[in-house]
């Protein structure tokens, strides 16, 4: 059972969520996700609204914007990470291979663990680095023996780039990794639950550049494994690692492109501005 | 004079406020130090004679000579027990429930601010109500650790609840999200991750609750509980009365020797009380490092 693109609206929000059509190409052939007029709001303050966008199977997608441009609430959106918040009212669709997210008896949990968010802010659990990684097969009971769940950690950390750093201490403390070694233990964690979406919320923040940089080929090779979307601030970040760049200002979704085109040849002059630093 | 060395009026009144207000400062922290040290410093002086062998291991009894704590230390061990085992895990629980769980709300804001009012009440109020309800209501009997530790428990409930809400706050939201993030639900973020970082704060506080409950004696003499127990009971059902109790009654006594135990022993308590705060502040830090 699916919710209409309208359900969910209060008076009033109509004229809210105004009718915007996006410049480029937001709609995609063969979506692994997809937006459907779909409006975020806090309270009665729109977060975004009347989004309509695709996203490409085994593609990245890099949402980019200036803060308070909805980027995060849009990511959040996708697998309903927003409905922690009470004060947030999500309206509108989002399909996951064609069947909606917020649909009646949709199992929230199992959602997140096929749309899984890594958030921007790397946190471990207090549990040992093995246990970390097997933390989600654990919980959604994807393991049914120890040698498979052996498995999925090893895979989970090699896929990360992480197991050779800490082959040897896999039942110790997380307290010593260095920040770039947490967020990829929390990639490994997010990859052993072998999502079919991976959402990075700004996945290269408080990096020294060397270590963004390595984080940001990691999440362009994930693309392999994982359908990635991911949230930046910066447009170059989003051009070396994303295939396709959606741009949103305001709340609004401005502009949808591939990367190269929509760097070189962007068709809204609010794309031309944040490309070019006039806005930020 | 370089103009690095040349000290302007402006600059040189800002050093003189500087230091007035580092030496306001610091006389403050020793006035503080002074006060709490006096009463300390007067108990011991008043305690002279009674501080003897005797007095730890003898009961209670109505000759000043022959009269000793450990019947009462006995009784306030267990009216701890109601403390330990009801009234902290239930106000953790209450704490858990209020913060991590129940949805924003009326009654959620209701309990929250009725919690808030109790814990600012004079712990004497609790008495008149642990007499009203324990006593009258639920017929509680008289005089033993039961009843001290029930009433203990009603007056330190609140404190413990605001306390560990503190401490669950304390607690970065990036861990609740993290949890999330994977698919946990609610309470496997909740018991998994949000409560085992909480939980040395917890302890802490649960210490120095504990060491207030066992100096506290304003609600149990509003409870019943000056009337003479000698002997130690045998069980919490048992008449007994808790030290602070006996404190204040030998105080009230005519008899210089009482006067001089209740001394002897009120410095006791007060070596007990801060064992406990101790004890609670090394577990606290150490539960934060490991």
């Amino acid at each position: 059972m699916t919710a209409s693109p309208g359900q969910g609206l209060r008076p009033g929000d109509e004229d809210t969520v105004a009718r915007v059509r996006a410049a480029g190409c937001p709609s995609h052939q063969d979506p692994v996700l997809e937006c459907r007029a779909l409006s975020v709001f806090r309270e009665s303050d729109p977060l975004i609204t009347g989004v309509n966008l695709g996203f490409g199977r085994n593609e990245v997608t890099a949402l980019v914007g200036a803060p308070g441009a909805g980027k995060t609430a849009l990511l959040k959106a996708l697998n309903r990470m927003v409905d922690l918040d009470p004060a947030i009212r999500t309206v509108g669709q989002v399909m996951l291979d064609g069947e909606d997210v917020r649909g009646e008896g949709v199992d929230v949990l199992a959602l997140r663990a096929r749309a899984v968010l890594v958030p921007a802010q790397p946190t471990s659990f207090r549990l040992s680095i093995f246990d970390n990684v097997a933390y989600g097969p654990r919980i959604h009971g994807m393991a049914p023996d120890r040698t498979e769940l052996e498995r999925r950690v090893r895979e989970s950390l090699v896929a990360a780039g992480l197991f050779d750093d800490v082959r040897d201490r896999l039942a110790g403390p997380c307290d010593t990794l260095r920040r770039e070694q947490l967020h990829r233990l929390c990639i490994a964690r997010a990859l052993a639950l072998e999502p079919q979406v991976l959402l990075f919320e700004d996945p290269c923040r408080g990096l020294d550049p060397a270590a963004a940089a390595r984080i940001e080929d990691l999440v362009h090779v994930l693309a392999r494994r994982a359908s990635i979307i991911l949230s930046v601030q910066s447009m170059q970040m989003a051009g070396r690692v994303a295939h396709r760049i959606a741009f949103l200002h305001a709340g609004r979704l401005i502009e949808v492109n591939g990367a190269d085109e929509l760097l070189t040849t962007p068709r809204h002059r609010l794309t031309e501005a944040y490309v070019t630093g006039r806005i930020a | 004079m370089s103009p690095l060395r040349r000290s302007s009026e402006s600059a040189r009144g800002r050093r003189r406020r500087d230091g007035a207000a580092r030496a306001l400062a610091a006389a403050g922290a020793w006035l503080l130090i002074l006060l709490l040290a006096l009463p300390l410093l007067d108990l011991l002086r008043r305690a002279g004679v009674g501080l003897e062998w005797s007095l730890l291991v003898a009961p209670d009894s109505v000759e000043a000579d022959a009269a000793g704590i450990r019947g009462a230390v006995h009784a306030s061990l267990l009216a701890m027990l109601p403390v330990i085992f009801v009234a902290i895990p239930l106000a953790t629980a209450v704490a858990v429930f209020l913060e991590e769980i129940a949805r924003p709300g009326r009654i959620p804001a209701l309990v929250d601010l009725s919690i808030r009012h109790l814990a600012m009440l004079p712990p004497v109020v609790f008495g008149l109500l642990g007499f009203g309800g324990l006593v009258v209501v639920m017929g509680l009997q008289v005089g033993t650790p039961l009843l001290a530790g029930a009433v203990l428990g009603l007056a330190m409930l609140p404190r413990m609840v605001l306390a560990a809400q503190l401490a669950l706050r304390q607690v970065a939201p990036e861990v609740r999200e993290s949890g999330f993030a994977m698919g946990a639900s609610a309470l496997q973020v909740v018991m998994g991750h949000v409560v085992p970082r909480a939980a040395p704060a917890m302890l802490g506080s649960g210490f120095a609750i504990l060491a207030r409950a066992l100096g506290e004696a304003a609600p149990l003499l509003l409870v019943g509980f000056v009337a003479f127990a000698a002997g130690r009971p045998g069980s919490i059902a048992e008449p007994g009365i808790p030290l602070p109790v006996l404190v204040f009654r030998w105080a009230g006594s005519p008899e210089p020797l009482f006067a001089a135990k209740a001394a002897a022993a009120a410095l006791l308590l007060v070596f007990g009380v801060a064992l406990l705060a101790v004890v609670g502040y090394r577990l606290e830090r150490r539960g934060r490092t490991a």
